[in-house]
Parts: C-alpha cells; structure tokens; sequence
C-alpha cells in the first residue's frame, strides 16, 4: 500500500474507463475536493481501450444530445486544457438511407438536431457519392450530413481526462479494487478496497460491464449486462483520404471509419449475445472475445455490396469486444 | 437538465435480474441500428405481468403493448384484421381502429383496462399531515373525494403527478402512472419522517381497473347498481363503494378522456365477473374496448399532461398550467412552496401549450420543432392523431417572444412545426383544443 493511499474522500469513483475519468475530471474541475478514482486494474483497460471512436450527436433524446454536443465541445478543447490530444478529428458524418422509413427517422433526427443548434441536413445521393467514392450509391435514397461530427481516440481521451483530473487535484489509482461499498442506514460510507478502506461522502459506481455485480452488493439493481459486439479493420487501402467522413448505413448495420490508412467497420448485429452470463472473469485486463464467424456473416455480406473494395482487400483485424447495454436503452444517472 | 428517462428509480426490481438482463440487453443492441419507430415494442421478455383482464380483453382483440412488464392493450384489432402492432412515421395499419376507439370515447362509450395503474395505500394516524406536506393539494377534504395533486421538490419543479383518494383521516390511497409507480414510492418513503406515524404499501395488483367512459357511461353502469350515480349523488372527483351486480367494488369518477366515467376498483377474484358484466350491459349503447393508442389522442385533445413528456422536476407548476393543483394558502405548507410562489412570480417559460397542425398528412409523436416565425422556440413533448379534429395534435413546450415575460403574449406570431424537413403550418394556444 502506497503511502499515499487515502484513507478518506470527499467521492470515491469507481471505475478508470472514460466515464470515471469524466466524472472525475468534471467534479474536480468544479471545486469537489479529495476526489478518488479507483481503478482495479488499467486506465481504459475494461471496454474503453477498444471502442471505435466514433463520436455522433445525432441522439435519442434531449439529454443525450445535449451530453454529445457538450462533449464535441470538450473533445476542442480538452487538449489546450491537459496537454494531451484526443485524436478528435472532425471530418463530420453521412447517415444514408436505403428506404423510404429510414429516410424518414433520419429527417425527424436532422429536424431534432435543430433544437440543439447542431448542423444536421439533407444529402443528395451523389453529393454523398463525391465524399464517399469507395460506396455502392445502389439504392442509396440520400442522407444526412452532419459537418460536426467526428471521431476520437477513446484511450487518448481518457488519459486526457485523467490528466485533465489530476491537474484540478484528482487522486488516480490504477491497481486497487473496489471489494464492496459500505452503507450505514441505506446512506453510502465509504469503500473497502484490496488495499484498504477509504470513507466517503459519496462513490460513484463507473464500473461499466461490472457494475451490476457491484451494485448488487448493496442490493442495488443496476439494469447493464455486457454483449459481445464487433468490428472489422480492412488491410491498408492506397489513397484512402484521411478526412473522410464517417458513413452509416443503418438498413445495412454498418458503420464507416477511416483508421491510419485503413476502413474500420462496425456492426449492427441482427442476433445479439448476452457474455459473462456466469460472471466476468477475474484477470480480464485489455481482452478480446473469440471471434465467431457465423456471428458477422450476414452483416459482412451486405458490407461488401455497399463498399464492394472489400472483396479485394484483405481484412486485417476481426475484433470481438464486450460492450454492456441496458434494459431499455437509456443510461442510469443519478 | 431533465434527466429523469435515465432516473435509476424507473428500474423495477425484476427488471435488474440477470434472467431478465441477459434477454433484454442483447435486443438494445440488435435495436441500435433499427429503426426508432414511434412506439417501437420490445419482443424479449413479453408477457410478465398481466391483469385479470388479459384474456377476456385479448378475445375481443386486444393488441398488447408493454410498460414496465405490464401487457396493456394499444388498440383492438375488429374482427378479421390480424391482431399485428406495426409501425409507421406516418399512419400503421391499425390506425382506423384507434381512431374509431376515440370516437366511441366521444360520442358512446368505452372500457379502458386500467389495472396498471400504480396504488400506494397511505395509512396512519400523521397520514393526513404527511400528505399535506408532501402534495401541493389539499387533502383535508370530506372522506370519499378524490384530487389531482403534485409533487413538488425545493427548486419548486415537479417530482410527479397523481390522484389521492381519502378513504378517512388515516387512510389515502394514492394513484399513479403505471412509469411512475416505483419513483412515486421512493419519493413518499423517504419524505417520512422521523417519528412519523405513515405507511405505504404498494396495491397496485391487489385492485383491477376498469374505466368506463364517454357520455353513455352513466346510462351503462346504472343497468347494474343499485346507487344513484347523478351529478348530485355522485359528482366528479368522489367515489364510493357499491355492487356491480354480485360483486363489492369502489370506484371513482374521473376520467383521463376527459368524458364523465368512472374508474372500477375491483378485487382480482371478482374482476372478470364484474367485466363480463359490464361489458354485456355495454352491447346496447355499443360499448367498444379502448386501448392506450385511443386514450393518449383523447388525454393531449384536453390538455392533460403526462410526467415525464410535458413535464418533469425541472418545471415548476405555473409553466404547465397547473396552478390549479397547488394551494399555498393550505394550513401545512408544501414541500417547494416558497421556491414555486418565487418561480410563479418571476413567471418565466417555457410553457406548455396546445399544438394543431394546418395539415392532415404530417403526423406528430414527439420531439418535432416548434418555430415562431420561423426561429425555434420550442419542441413538441407528446403527439398523436385526433379523430375529432382530424389532425395531428400535440403538447408543446415554448417559450414567450423575446422581450416578454409570462404567457400573455404566447401565442403571438406565424407558428409551424418542423416534419421531416417540412415547415407545416400550426395553431399554438394555451387553451387545450377540446374542452
Ligand atoms: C466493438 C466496440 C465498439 C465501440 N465503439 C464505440 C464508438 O465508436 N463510440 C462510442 O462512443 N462508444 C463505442 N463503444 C462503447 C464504449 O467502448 C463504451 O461505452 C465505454 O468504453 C464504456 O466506458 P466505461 O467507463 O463505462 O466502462 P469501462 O471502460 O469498461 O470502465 C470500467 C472500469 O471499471 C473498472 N472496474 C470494474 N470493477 C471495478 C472495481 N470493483 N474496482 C475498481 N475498478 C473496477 C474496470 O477495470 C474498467 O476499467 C464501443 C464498444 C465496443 C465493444
């Protein structure tokens, strides 16, 4: 134990993947004081490290996009902040539509964006074609283009954060494990870690995939359970620009990303997996799942019809990942 | 910023079980790249709660929907049409059928199965006080009246919606929307305080619910009791105790339709009696099943607001126009009263309106821009189709022109929705379209 390991804080978070690192960052940034964030293993080390990176505003609902257009904003000027670069490149995005209902949902989230001052608007099939020449344009009825959107480089960020956190008096702890939180009358004390307890006002439980596990604990139901999900990286293409905007192709379950010289896909997935139904082992650190290939057949064939250069490169990285959703879709604040 | 869709207290407890997780969460997956359907259902975990009128309502046609695990009916397929809830940004399949659901609301009558709703029995002997101080209302009224009450926290926002029945001085029952149940309870529990002689204890399944409306109820429900169900003996906003045929049921006279009605509490044994009943007394005025689809056109038609999509705990009262609901000159004073006079006095927006589009084909759910003169002022919270005004409706949320305060200028100004690109022209006034 690290002589400096606290024995009191005024909020223990839970968790060193991107959304510890941002409450960490944003409490110490606004004048919390003795903020701990804890991490069992690795900073990013859980499902952070392996995200896309994608970074689109076009959300669901008024406090997800109002939380994505701020984090456009953050991802501008965290690095003046910290030193540190996010890798955020703004190349902006395309939505495409194959059919008339798409198209559509996609209006209704242009006519949305409006609400948020987010530039979102329609695109004419060609207009897409120019910026995105590697795409079939069959049966493409156009889209929506967003200038703003873009992406990053998820670990960057998090150690962007984490510097950003640490500036503003965070205290950052990689390698000690949250064992369980304590209570007194329902009312959160404190927490008992591998190398100690620390007592706290308050915790923060940013656990990601095991924060179910955690909660449950106290008795406290968390309503997230991991599912594998994928993404493809191509073999390098010649002459690919570096500015190209993200492509979605929802009706495919597609989506588009130039990554150092080669096409990183991701995927909607038709039949979905729940993972670790019997618990998230151990020593998972920085892991991949197998990959499964009848698992990306279905979405791998119409992603060669709508960027038909794949048949002749080669697919360099088949990545399986675990990623933990909700029971409806939403986030669990508060 | 409203958070409250990400509040955790939206999560029922069997809704954070791994069994429940491991069906649920890959579907939110598979359903990120679908397409968001207004009103798009889930196909995991169906079935889990059904009322005592699951059956009987499914051999009439029911079509289900679910909130929360319950299985409520959206519309009701007549019959030869397949019972399928499709999906539309324009008009579904089924949308004829609602809408003749509405009219029969209107014009007839119609049963709505309303066991869903949520039912926290309040008791003890500071019941009475408790409730005085938690809800904006006053509930030292006369045993057996019913009131819509708010809750308010101490920024003066609302933390919710419902109606209080007081059965005597120690006893309410307090009622609310089937998404709220588990919110409303946190939020009671921990207002107790020390000392406090209050308990709360969920009923929601020990009642079933039936809700008979439109202006034929009356002439319905009085072929089976044996009470007077004038406007004298049995106004709006009471209830009583009486017998539907054999069986021992109370019920309360309001309706979320807005029509006259009552609202049947009736223990599980006893409920598909007493539905056969009235729905046999029903053939002669017509009598139609209703489903949620209906009731949603009907309740935006009136005005009446659902927490959670025209409000949450960021609004305060007088921007909902729910003024009506609060009582500061009551004896105990309310939880956020002094915070909601100051936010009344200043009297700043958004506020809630009615909205009518100018043309029939564009139809609203939610979230569509509203612009005054061409600048965004505002965003519709809840939309759907009237049958009565034979447009797309909605409640919206705006603000004043800028350089005024209040709501006296409001409506002032060339107002359109924005739809899928398209400015459609629009009615936005503070009064509700039906009254
Ligand atoms: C294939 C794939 C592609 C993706 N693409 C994108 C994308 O393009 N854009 C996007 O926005 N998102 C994307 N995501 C999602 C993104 O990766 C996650 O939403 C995000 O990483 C979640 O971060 P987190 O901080 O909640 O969780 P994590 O990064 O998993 O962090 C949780 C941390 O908590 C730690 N921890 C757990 N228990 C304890 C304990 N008891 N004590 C101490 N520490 C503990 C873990 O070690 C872990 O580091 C993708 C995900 C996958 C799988």
């Amino acid at each position: 134990m690290s002589a400096s390991f606290p024995k009191q804080a005024q909020v223990v978070i839970i968790g060193g993947g991107i959304h510890g690192c941002s409450v960490a960052y944003h409490l110490a940034k606004n004048g919390w004081r003795d903020v701990v964030l804890l991490e069992r293993k690795k900073l990013t080390s859980g499902t952070t490290w392996h995200a896309a990176g994608l970074v689109g505003q076009l959300q669901g609902s008024h406090a997800t996009t109002a939380f994505a257009s701020y984090g456009v904003e953050l991802l501008r000027e965290i690095e003046a902040e910290t030193g540190l670069s996010p890798g955020f490149r703004q190349n902006g995005s395309i939505s495409i539509a194959l059919n008339q209902d798409r198209l559509s949902e996609l209006k209704r989230k242009a006519d949305f964006a409006r609400l948020f001052g987010v530039e979102a608007a329609f695109i004419e099939t060609d207009a897409i074609k120019e910026r995105w020449p590697l795409m079939n344009a069959e049966g493409v009825l156009g889209g929506i283009y967003m200038p703003s959107d873009g992406s990053a480089n998820p670990t960057d960020l998090t150690q962007a954060l984490a510097r950003g956190a640490r500036i503003n008096g965070a205290k950052i702890f990689e390698n000690i494990k949250v064992e369980t939180v304590l209570t007194s009358n329902g009312i959160v004390t404190g927490v008992v870690t591998d190398s100690g307890i620390i007592t706290s006002e308050f915790v923060v439980n940013c656990a990601g995939m095991w924060a179910r596990d955690l909660g449950q604990k106290n008795g406290v139901g968390v309503p997230l359970h991991a599912c594998e999900h994928y993404y493809l990286v191509t073999e390098p293409i010649a002459g690919l620009p570096s500015d190209l905007p993200v492509l979605r192709s929802y009706c495919d379950g597609t989506y588009w990303k130039e990554d150092a010289g080669k096409l990183l896909f991701g995927f909607a997935h038709f039949h979905a997996k729940a993972w670790s139904k019997d618990g998230i082992p151990e020593n998972f650190e920085f892991d991949s799942l197998p990959f499964v290939e009848d698992d990306v057949m279905e979405v791998l064939e119409l992603a060669m019809e709508r960027v038909p250069c794949l048949t002749e490169v080669g697919i360099r990285t088949f990545f399986n990942g675990p990623e933990s959703y909700s029971h409806d879709g939403r986030f669990t604040l508060g | 910023m409203d958070l409250s869709e990400m509040d955790p207290a939206r999560i029922e407890e069997f809704q954070a079980q791994d069994h429940y997780l491991q069906e649920r969460c890959p579907e939110t997956l598979v359903l990120t790249y679908a397409i968001h359907w207004p009103g798009r259902q889930r196909e995991t975990a169906r079935g889990l709660r059904r009322t005592p009128f699951y059956h009987a309502f499914k051999a009439n046609g029911a079509v289900y929907t679910e909130m929360q695990g319950w299985e409520r009916p959206g519309w009701f397929a007549p019959e030869g049409v397949a019972p399928v809830h499709d999906y539309a940004f324009g008009k579904p399949s089924w949308f004829n059928h609602a809408q003749t659901e509405q009219k029969c609301a209107r014009n007839g009558v119609v049963m709505i199965d309303y066991s869903m709703l949520g039912k926290h029995m309040v008791e003890g002997q500071d019941a009475e006080n408790f409730l005085q101080r938690v809800f904006t209302n006053d509930v030292s009224m006369p045993d057996g009246r019913v009131t819509y009450s708010l809750m308010l926290n101490e920024r003066g926002g609302i933390e919710g919606d419902v109606t209080i029945a007081r059965h005597n001085k120690t006893c309410f029952m307090v009622m609310s929307a089937i998404s709220h149940t588990r919110r409303n309870r946190d939020h009671l529990q921990r207002a107790i305080l020390a000392g406090e002689d209050v308990i709360i204890r969920d009923v929601t399944s020990a009642y079933a619910v039936l809700a008979l409306c439109g202006p034929l109820s009356r002439t319905v429900l009085e072929t089976l009791v044996d009470i007077s169900l004038s406007d004298w003996d049995f106004p709006s906003y009471s209830f009583q105790q009486f017998y539907i045929g054999h069986a021992p049921v109370f019920a309360q006279r309001l309706s979320f339709t807005g029509e006259m009605g009552w609202e049947i509490f009736v223990t599980p044994d006893f409920a598909e009696y007493v539905f056969e009943q009235l729905y046999q007394a029903g053939q002669v005025c017509d009598l139609r099943l209703a489903g949620g689809e209906a009731l949603n056109a009907l309740r935006i038609e009136k005005g009446f607001v659902h927490w959670g999509s025209d409000m949450a705990y960021t609004e305060s009262p007088h921007q909902i126009g729910l003024d009506f609901a609060c009582r500061p000159d009551k004896n105990t004073a309310f939880i956020g009263k002094a915070a909601y006079l100051a936010r009344k006095a200043e009297a700043k927006g958004p506020f809630l309106c009615s909205v009518k589009l100018h043309q029939p084909d564009a139809m609203l759910h939610h979230n569509e821009p509203v612009l005054r003169d061409g600048a965004v002022v505002g965003f519709v919270t809840s939309g759907a189709f009237s049958a009565l005004l034979g447009t797309a409706i909605g409640l919206c949320l705006i603000a004043p022109p800028a350089g005024t305060s209040g709501n006296k200028e409001l409506e002032k100004g060339d107002f359109t929705v924005l739809v899928e690109g398209r400015a459609i022209p629009a009615t936005v006034q503070r009064k509700a379209f039906v009254s």
